[in-house]
This record gives structure tokens, C-alpha cells and sequence, in this order.
């Protein structure tokens, strides 16, 4: 491990990587905003946030549990139907305050962004 | 209570001492929730500049030098003492042990594929919509939402223009970690674990494969580089 493999990469390769490293840098956790214009927003994008990362855990369960078959067809079918169904609800209120889904976006800090 | 910054678990003794950390500090091996750990004392996080990025590898990759397993610790993760770092390993104890002997004698290979990401077509394997038995009624809205879901996850964690690459190179991988970008010509990239004598004929197999061009889709290509320590295969952030 002393010495370093030289990689030659073409310069659209190296700005994909940057790219890819802009993205994980600016990822920007939501915060909530004190400017009265905007506190709203801010709020409804915090909360939001919150109820989309539980909406994704819940859905990596049912996935899970989809491959392990511990679930009747007719279990998957009622849990998917809920799952759509709070994903459309949750973009409809975000699109009211004019966020878009991909500002639902948990940042998890060191982990990365949620999706 | 002296604040630490955590650079890898290690398994074993070190082969030789552990020298100093990123910023001249001596470096210790604790002992935390069971685990080894190496660390320097520290008063403040260090800030995410080139150098100290540098630093940090250049510590890593001379503490997987002189040991047997040696899981690395991204950047940036620091705690306020030996209590703190205890707390914070301890519900991750058992995985990260794991972690450590899955990692015992290797180094990550990883290998960076360019090219349009839209060419190859993501073939899940549990996909069941060619149902050959018709008489099973159609799955509904719910189930087709939550098969869709499941491709968009397996699709996030695998990269199929590369398969023929991998299946040569199998004999040499203890393990892979994929994830698929698809930032600008980035479409993803795989993290090898190989035994750390077999880093030669990992780069060596790869060369062997028609220079790799020949066994992709066109207008792909895919760049190789390390071996690096198990970046990769390390955790994720101390809990």
C-alpha cells in the first residue's frame, strides 16, 4: 500500500467526480428558519422531512419482509396501497409551501443523505 | 476527560508502533465496548480540508500496514472522551467485530465505471411481471408500488454493465460493495475486498479481460485503482 496506482481518467470523468462530491458536500440539512417570511416554510419543510424519513423506513421494512415472504399477498398489497398513498399526501401538502420532494431529503449527517 | 479523534479499529497488536495522528498527536490504542480502538487526543473536529484529508489516509493507511484487520474510521469522527466513544460503540459492537474479521487480511480495491448509465437495463431477478401462471390474479396498485420501490432499491446497490468483469474477477473477491451514482459519465462505482496478496491479480485479471472495453457495453469504461485500506467495509459513522 505504499506506492499509488496512477488512474488516467478523461476530464469528463473527473468533473462526474466532482460533481459526485459537490453533491455529498452542499447536502444541507433541513433547518428551521427564524425569518417570519419564511417560518412557515420552514417548519412544514422540518416536519415534512421527518414524516418522508419515516415513510422510507417503513417501506424498507415492508421490502425486507417482502423478500423474507413473511407477508400474505394481501398484506403486501394493503401496505403498499398506505405507503403510495402517504408519498402522494406528502407531496401535495409539500407542494402547498412550494417544496419540492427533493428538499424532503434528510441529511443523516456522516451517513449521508436519506435517498 | 481528554476529547479524541478516532482513526480505525484494529484487531490484534501492531506489527510496529503506531506513530503520530494527523495533527503531530501521539496515537493510542484504547480499549472500547470490546473493541480496539485507535485514537489521538484532540481539542476540536479538524476541519474538512485537502490536507487534513490527506493526513487522515496517510494514518490510515499506515496503521493497515502494521495490522491484521484494520477497519478505517471516515474523516471527522470525534468524541469527547473515552466515555463517549464507549457509548457510542458499544450498540455497534458486535457488527463492527464482524466488520473486522471480514476485512482480516484484505485491502479494497475499487473500481470507478464511466459511460451513459441509461444503456443497461436493470434485470431484477425476483421481477415477477412475466407471471407464466395466469391464472394468479394480477397484483394490484399497492404490490406493483412496492415492487417498483424494491427495483429502485436493488438498482441503487448494483451495476450490471460490469458483470462480466465480475464474474472474472470473482475468485479474488471476499466481498463488494456497489453503489450506483449516475453523476454526469459517473454511473457507479464497486468496492472489492480482496486478500491483500491478491491486489496484483485483481489489477492483472482486469488488464487480462481485453483491456475491459471488450467485455463492457460500448461507450463504457472503467477505472481501477488501489489497493486502498477497507474504507468501504468500515463503518459509517460511529453510531
Amino acid at each position: 500500500m505504499s506506492t499509488r496506482e496512477v488512474v488516467q481518467l478523461a476530464v469528463e470523468e473527473v468533473e462526474a467526480l466532482r460533481a459526485e462530491l459537490e453533491r455529498h458536500a452542499s447536502a444541507e440539512a433541513p433547518r428551521w428558519n427564524a425569518d417570519p417570511e419564511e417560518v412557515q416554510r420552514s417548519v412544514a419543510r422540518l416536519v415534512l422531512a421527518l414524516v418522508e424519513f419515516l415513510r422510507r423506513l417503513l417501506e424498507r421494512q415492508a421490502i425486507r419482509r417482502m423478500e423474507a415472504d413473511t407477508l400474505t399477498p394481501e398484506e403486501v398489497e394493503n401496505i403498499g396501497v398506505a405507503l403510495m398513498r402517504l408519498e402522494e399526501t406528502l407531496h401535495e401538502i409539500a407542494a402547498r409551501f412550494g417544496l419540492d420532494p427533493e428538499e424532503l431529503n434528510l441529511d443523516l449527517g456522516p451517513l449521508g443523505r436519506l435517498i | 476527560m481528554s476529547p479524541l479523534y478516532v482513526y480505525a479499529l484494529m484487531a490484534g497488536e501492531p506489527e510496529e508502533p503506531l506513530g503520530a495522528g494527523l495533527a503531530g498527536e501521539p496515537l493510542q490504542l484504547l480499549s472500547s465496548a470490546g473493541l480496539r480502538v485507535v485514537a489521538g487526543d484532540m481539542a476540536a473536529r479538524p476541519a474538512p480540508a485537502p490536507a487534513a484529508l490527506e493526513a487522515h489516509d496517510a494514518v490510515v493507511r499506515r496503521l493497515a500496514e502494521r495490522a491484521a484487520a484494520v477497519l478505517p474510521v471516515r474523516f471527522g469522527e470525534w468524541v469527547e472522551g473515552e466515555e463517549a466513544l464507549a457509548e457510542r460503540l458499544a450498540p455497534r459492537a458486535a457488527s463492527l467485530a464482524e466488520a473486522l474479521a471480514l476485512v482480516r487480511g484484505c485491502v479494497q480495491m475499487t473500481l470507478r465505471v464511466f459511460g451513459e448509465p441509461s444503456q443497461v437495463e436493470f434485470q431484477d431477478p425476483a421481477d415477477r411481471s412475466d407471471r407464466s401462471d395466469l391464472s394468479e390474479p394480477a397484483p394490484g396498485p399497492g404490490t406493483r408500488y412496492l415492487a417498483a420501490r424494491r427495483r429502485e432499491f436493488e438498482r441503487s446497490r448494483s451495476l450490471p454493465e460490469i458483470e462480466p468483469l465480475r464474474k472474472a474477477l470473482q475468485p479474488l473477491l471476499r466481498a463488494e460493495r456497489v453503489r450506483r451514482q449516475e453523476t454526469g459519465r459517473l454511473v457507479g462505482t464497486a468496492y472489492h475486498l480482496v486478500p491483500r496478496e491478491a491486489a496484483g491479480a485483481y489489477l492483472g485479471t482486469l488488464q487480462a479481460v481485453g483491456g475491459t472495453e471488450g467485455r463492457l457495453p460500448a461507450g463504457h469504461r472503467v477505472a481501477a485503482s488501489g489497493p486502498w485500506p477497507p474504507y468501504a467495509f468500515g463503518p459509517e459513522g460511529l453510531p
